[in-house]
Order: C-alpha cells, then sequence, then structure tokens
C-alpha cells in the first residue's frame, strides 16, 4: 500500500502541469489573439481614417482635382516616414490616427506614411490599360495617394508560455484621389420650377411615337410629383433604371410604357443623393464644382495664328490643299475688318490638323461655325465656337443633312485623345479667351447661340465624331475631369445660374435662379438640337448645364455609346434614342479608400 | 469501526462524484463549447467583415477604364477563407452577396463557402463592380451599401444531450453572420 501511495505522489503535479500548459495555450488562443483581432479592427479603422484624411485634407486645399504634384498641397515621400516628420497633409492623416488610439511616440507602436502623385516613383505604371496606382492598390488610376502602415508590438499574456513572449499586429490602408463613376447615362439636371420649352417640372418630354433605351440608367432631378417624366401615343422608354429626386412621378398616357418602374428616391433608401453633398448626388449635375474645361494659358493663345476669313467662307486660299492649322479663324469684309460672321464650310474637303499636342491644337471660331455640302475632319483638339453676331442668325454651331463630318473613331478601343466642341460666346469661363479676342480689334460683341447637328441619312452624309478620352496619354490631365465629352454647351448658356467654379449658384437648389442679365447677354437660347438618324454617330457625351435643354428630332434610330447630360429633354416625331453607354463614362474626383 | 468507516467514506467520495462531478464537468464542458461557438461565430463575422469591406474598395469605380480592379465572388471568397482562421469554408453556408442592406434579395449565393473556392458556382461572376469597362447593372455605386450575409454551420457534440435529438450523431446548428459596409471604392 505505501508503495503504491509512494508511486502516486508527484503524479497530479505533472498532470497539472501539462494541463495548465494546455489551458494557458487555450487561454492564450482566446486572450492574446482574441485581443490581436481587436486590436487589428482598431488599427484599420484608424489606418482608414487617417489615409482618407491625408487625402481629402490634399483635395480640398488643391486647386483642381488632376492638378496634383509632389508639393506644398499634396506632401509626397517615395518611403514610409514616420508621423514624428510628417507635414503638411500627412500630418492632418497622422492626427486622425492618434485621434484613434495611436500614438506614434509611445513604445511599441509605430505610424508611417507613404504618398506620391500620379507620376513620382514609387507610383507604379502597370496594368492593361496603363494605370498610375499606389504599389498596394493595383490597376487603380489615382492622382494623388497616400498609404498609412500602423503596427504595434504586443506582449503576450498567456502564450508566453509556449515562447510566444511578442506579437505584433499591424493593419494599412491606402486612399487616393480618384476617379468616381457618376450614375445614369441620361442625366436630366432640371428641378420642378426650372423653366424650358415644355412644361416647368417636366424633364424627360416624349411627344410623339418614341423610344428612349438607356441601358445605362436615367437620373431625374425634377420632383415634380406627377410630370417629372411624361409620355405620351405610343411612346416607351428602357432603362436598367430611372431614379427620380424626393417623390417625383412621371405620368404615362395612351400606350406609353416606361421599364423599369422608375423609383421614388424618397421610398427608396437606397438611393442616394442629397443637396447637402451635392457633389456626391446623382440629382446634382455630374461637374458640379468642377469649372469648365479650360483653354490653353495666355502664351499659347497668344501664340495662336490669326486666320482672317474673307466673307466668312473658308476656301483652300486659307486652308491650303484643304488642310487648316490651329489658330483664331475670324471673319472679315472687304475691308478686311472682322465682321463676327460665322465661318461656313460649304463646299470641298477640309482638315483641322493636329499639331502635336491638344494645347498646341485649339481652333477658335469667332462667329461659330456652319457646315454645308462638306467634308470636314476634324482631328483631335479643342474646337471653341465662340459667340455668335446676332445679325447673321442666332447658331453657333451647325451641321446639315448634307455633311459629311469626321473625327476619331467611335469603335470601342480605337479612339484617339478626342476633340470637345466648346460652345460659348467670346468671354468664356472667367474671360481666358481674353488674350485671343484682344488680337482681334474691331471685333463685335458677339452672343451666345444655339447649336443644331443635323446628320444626312447616307453613309456620305453622316456624322461620325468622338469626345476626350482619358486613356490616350495625349490627352492632358487638365483636360481629364471632362472626358468623354464631345460637346460642351458653356454654364452661362442657360436659364440657371452657375457660379465662376461650376457651382449651382443660389444656396437652394431647388429654385429656379435665373441669370444676371446685367452683363449684357441678353435672355439666352440655350437649345441643342439634334436631327438624329441612323448616321449620326457619337462617342462620348453631349454636357448642357442645367436650365439648358436638348430637342431630339426625326424619325430614325439615333444609337451609340453616347451620354447626355442637360436640363431637360423632348423627344419628337418618332425619333429613336439609345444610350448605349461610353467604356470611360463621366466621373467625378473623390478622395477615396482604393485598398 | 475501521473498517466500515472506510467502506462508508469510499461509498461517499463516489456518491459525491456522481452528484458534483458529472454536472461539474458538463457545467465545465458547456463553457468549453459555448466559448468555442462564441469563437467561432466571431471568426466567421470577422471574416465576412473582411470581405465585404475588401469588396468595397472594389466596386463600380473600379470598372470605369482605364482602371481594372473589380473583383469575382471568388476572389473575395478568398479573402473571406484567409481571415477566417479556424472557420471550415465547407461549413459557412449560403453566403450571399447583395447589393444594398441585409434585408435585399441576394445577387449572387454560394451554397458553401468552399465551392466559390472551388471556382464552382457564382465564382466567376464580378460583384459588386462589373467587369472592367462594362456599365454598371445592378448596384455597387459610390458610398451605397453593400452586404455579404451568411450562415455558420456549428458542430456541437454538446447538442447530443438537447432535448429531441436523435441517434448517436453530433448535433448542428447555424449561427447567422452578415456585414453591411459602404461603397468606398
Amino acid at each position: 500500500m505505501r508503495n503504491r501511495s509512494g508511486t502516486r505522489k508527484g503524479q497530479a503535479l505533472i498532470m497539472v502541469t501539462l494541463a495548465l500548459m494546455a489551458m494557458f495555450g487555450l487561454m492564450g488562443l482566446l486572450v492574446d489573439f482574441g485581443y490581436a483581432f481587436f486590436l487589428e479592427k482598431m488599427m484599420q479603422n484608424a489606418a482608414d481614417a487617417a489615409s482618407l484624411a491625408a487625402v481629402r485634407a490634399a483635395l480640398d486645399s488643391g486647386t483642381g482635382p488632376t492638378s496634383f504634384t509632389c508639393g506644398t498641397t499634396a506632401v509626397c515621400a517615395a518611403t514610409p516616414v514616420s508621423c514624428a516628420s510628417a507635414t503638411g497633409n500627412l500630418q492632418v492623416g497622422c492626427q486622425y490616427a492618434l485621434q484613434n488610439g495611436f500614438d506614434w511616440t509611445t513604445p511599441n507602436t509605430t505610424v508611417t506614411v507613404q504618398a506620391s502623385d500620379r507620376n513620382s516613383p514609387p507610383t507604379v505604371l502597370g496594368c492593361n490599360p496603363l494605370t498610375h496606382h499606389p504599389p498596394t492598390a493595383p490597376c487603380v488610376d489615382t492622382y494623388y495617394w497616400v498609404t498609412v502602415r500602423i503596427a504595434r508590438n504586443v506582449p503576450q499574456l498567456f502564450s508566453a508560455v509556449w515562447g510566444n513572449g511578442m506579437g505584433v499586429v499591424s493593419a494599412r490602408a491606402t486612399a487616393a484621389i480618384a476617379q468616381s463613376t457618376t450614375l445614369g447615362n441620361l442625366i436630366l439636371t432640371n428641378r420642378e420650377n426650372d423653366p424650358w420649352i415644355g412644361a416647368t417640372g417636366t424633364q424627360l418630354d416624349n411627344t410623339g411615337n418614341a423610344n428612349a433605351t438607356v441601358p445605362g440608367g436615367i437620373i431625374l432631378a425634377s420632383a415634380d410629383p406627377v410630370d417629372a417624366g411624361f409620355l405620351q401615343g405610343n411612346s416607351h422608354v428602357a432603362a436598367s433604371y430611372t431614379w427620380i429626386r424626393g417623390s417625383g412621378g412621371v405620368r404615362l398616357q395612351g400606350s406609353a410604357t416606361w421599364i423599369a418602374a422608375p423609383q421614388n428616391q424618397a421610398s427608396n433608401p437606397n438611393i442616394p443623393g442629397s443637396d447637402s453633398d451635392p457633389f456626391n448626388s446623382p440629382f446634382v449635375d455630374p461637374f458640379y464644382g468642377d469649372g469648365q474645361p479650360p483653354l490653353p494659358d495666355a502664351t499659347t493663345l497668344g501664340s495662336l495664328p490669326l486666320v482672317p476669313v474673307p466673307g466668312g467662307t473658308l476656301t483652300t486660299t486659307i486652308c491650303p490643299s484643304g488642310v487648316c492649322p490651329p489658330g483664331i479663324y475670324y471673319a472679315t469684309n472687304t475691308s478686311g475688318l472682322p465682321t463676327g460672321a460665322p465661318i461656313g464650310i460649304w463646299q470641298g474637303n477640309f482638315q483641322f490638323r493636329w499639331n502635336g499636342n491638344f494645347d498646341a491644337s485649339t481652333f477658335i471660331f469667332f462667329g461659330g461655325l456652319r457646315i454645308g455640302q462638306a467634308r470636314v475632319n476634324f482631328d483631335p483638339g479643342r474646337y471653341v465656337l465662340a459667340g455668335v453676331n446676332l445679325s447673321f442668325g442666332d447658331l453657333v454651331f451647325e451641321t446639315t443633312n448634307q455633311s459629311f463630318i469626321q473625327g476619331g473613331s467611335t469603335a470601342q478601343g480605337n479612339h484617339d485623345a478626342g476633340r470637345i466642341f466648346i460652345l460659348t460666346d467670346e468671354r468664356y469661363a472667367g474671360d481666358q479667351l481674353a488674350p485671343a479676342r484682344s488680337r482681334v480689334p474691331g471685333l463685335p460683341d458677339l452672343a451666345f447661340g444655339r447649336t443644331k447637328v443635323i446628320a444626312g441619312n447616307n453613309a456620305s452624309s453622316s456624322i461620325t465624331l468622338q469626345g476626350l478620352n482619358r486613356l490616350d496619354q495625349s490627352l492632358p490631365q487638365s483636360m481629364h475631369p471632362y472626358s468623354p465629352v464631345l460637346f460642351w454647351q458653356d454654364q452661362r448658356n442657360s436659364n440657371y445660374r452657375y457660379d465662376d467654379q461650376g457651382r449651382y449658384f443660389c444656396s437652394n437648389f431647388n429654385v429656379a435662379c435665373p441669370q444676371d442679365l446685367t452683363d449684357g447677354r441678353g435672355n439666352p437660347n440655350p437649345e441643342f438640337w439634334m436631327q438624329a438618324t441612323q448616321f449620326l454617330n457619337i462617342w462620348g457625351a453631349v454636357y448642357q448645364p442645367r436650365g439648358a435643354w436638348m430637342q431630339l428630332v426625326g424619325g430614325n434610330l439615333q444609337t451609340g455609346p453616347i451620354q447626355v447630360v442637360t436640363g431637360a429633354v423632348r423627344l419628337q416625331g418618332g425619333s429613336d434614342l439609345s444610350l448605349t453607354g461610353v467604356e470611360t463614362p463621366i466621373v467625378n474626383f473623390v478622395a477615396s479608400l482604393v485598398e | 469501526m475501521r473498517r466500515r468507516a472506510g467502506h462508508g467514506q469510499r461509498g461517499n467520495a463516489f456518491l459525491e462524484f456522481t452528484l458534483v462531478g458529472i454536472p461539474l464537468i458538463f457545467i465545465l464542458i458547456s463553457i468549453f463549447e459555448v466559448s468555442r461557438v462564441l469563437w467561432q461565430y466571431n471568426t466567421a463575422a470577422h471574416a465576412v467583415r473582411e470581405g465585404v469591406r475588401y469588396a468595397s474598395v472594389h466596386a463600380n469605380n473600379c470598372a470605369v477604364l482605364p482602371n481594372s480592379c473589380t473583383v469575382t465572388i471568388g476572389q473575395i471568397a478568398q479573402q473571406i477563407g484567409y481571415h477566417g482562421a479556424g472557420v471550415v469554408p465547407a461549413d459557412l453556408l449560403n453566403v450571399q452577396f447583395i447589393w444594398g442592406e441585409a434585408d435585399q434579395p441576394a445577387a449572387f449565393t454560394c451554397p458553401d463557402l468552399q465551392t466559390c473556392l472551388n471556382g464552382g458556382g457564382p465564382a466567376a461572376q464580378y460583384w459588386p463592380g462589373p467587369p472592367p469597362g462594362a456599365a454598371p447593372v445592378g448596384g455597387g455605386f459610390f458610398q451605397m451599401p453593400i452586404t455579404i450575409r451568411a450562415e455558420y454551420r456549428m458542430r456541437s457534440v454538446i447538442a447530443l444531450f438537447w432535448p429531441g435529438s436523435r441517434g448517436v450523431r453530433v448535433g448542428n446548428f447555424q449561427l447567422p453572420v452578415s456585414s453591411t459596409e459602404m461603397i468606398n471604392y
């Protein structure tokens, strides 16, 4: 008995020791790993907040979303640096990490920031199509990015029994200024109180047997409870979605249909949008706050050749062999004085020639441009249609059904840098045209004009035009926010008033906010008239500001990769409209997490 | 007396162990089991949260050329699996990928995570954004919600003792896990 008792002594100690090690292991799993999970979540939140804050600070202090180069407003750090030495917007980000509980001055905690602009290392140029992306977020095209890394050495409580005395918990987040797609392929920005040729409050006015097919969705900003959209007769709308602001409604008469059924924002919590956040609301002009597409600087404008056009008719005398260089075109009378008449291309073959880079390929037409039975090729570049002398009519841009117009390609993946037609007057966007206008002494005052695009009904009377393409490396960064615009109507040529930064002038977005007519511009007629046929081939966006409108007429199908932004649309005469969407649609530039 | 007393003590110990030990062991096992359930639940919830966060930075904006960073259900499943240490992929059932809040219908559903990890089910489908260059179809827009919802099948030995359990088999019950995030990019 004694012997047996003696052999039992110490067994319990061994068993308990072994059991304790196992239990400590389990408790380590529970406590140490549990704490690590908890810490990792906190770190991820802190890193997210810090990186986003740093980019947001840069975005808010910059002059434009795509104007960032490493400097004072957007601080860069090619390699990760401690928050202790961070400055500017990076310091702002670090403060967010601190406020979320990660103090880099305490032992065992490190908080580092790394940042770069679009073209400086370590930004990577890679992927297909090419993107300028952070090393940690492949294939995201960025203009400025910040990566925040947080790490902490955590002493282990129970896992130390197994020799794991210290654990490392870390998190990483990258935020960037990058493009954010806008909602909708047909974006109508008028509100219920904005007047136009149709009934106030109505935005999509389908008066005939016209059909509108919009796979990319329709956005109606009018909260008119009955008539935000109005279909009559045998007209039909087909869209993947139609979102109407507030409690707006649509009215269907006859056998009209609207599929899928429009949804009210007021009754669908998943439809975003608030006037307090106009940069992210689908019911506000997608170019809100972006300003207008810039012209080249004064030096470039000052060096553009002057091209007087006697009688206003373009000939091969002015454009040898039909090749017209970039320049400032204006009609003159027999005395050589500028008349403000439109530049007419009535017959023959002409090409407006690319001049090596986009800014140098700027064509300014004082008095507007009208094309008759001629073949015209528009190379990539800016085409500024700078106002009309009303004594010669009110069209600033016009094509006829006998015109043959080409410029770029509408086939996917086959686009050049693109072209933009800026429909304006002689005082474009902060009077950017002054350096050009001052070189044409005697030019009469020019006003806003209407636009009328008419396509013919056979291949030799057709229009093929491609808008700006930000995938093309020769499109300057300053123009990226305006890709894929083909036609840009001046925001001042509207019944609704914008400020100089492209924001709505009146703080209450729901009121009618008329233009200030005291500057002598007169009462504008901001109409865009498009007589479409199947031979109107457009790739890109047609932009008109809120308060302007578009009329689509004709009896044939107009289909193509088109995005339309305007105040309101009237479809008539059995014109069918099919907007199939552009592979590089209109985007906003936002500060956003990308990893 | 000694013998009687000795014999009596032995019986007492057996009786005491029966009365105290068995419930004690049962309670101990229950504590371990509940802890394990909570651990698994938290891990599954963490994994799903990491999955939805990953998806939230690879949504519609990733499809706008030249961006090409949209992801497939299979890639999101890999993220869930990677962050779910201890979670058995075959037991994460009915993994639903939802445009909107959790009360919306699912756009895609993996019968279980393992299926999508193996490339089956909707693994090849792009979500929440479309393929690069394509137009968005159902959701995934900036600052709109997306949700991943699933049920984790717990296999509990202790459920053998539950009233109504039949036969000698491990009891199953399912823990719902769900995470919603606003689209970041």
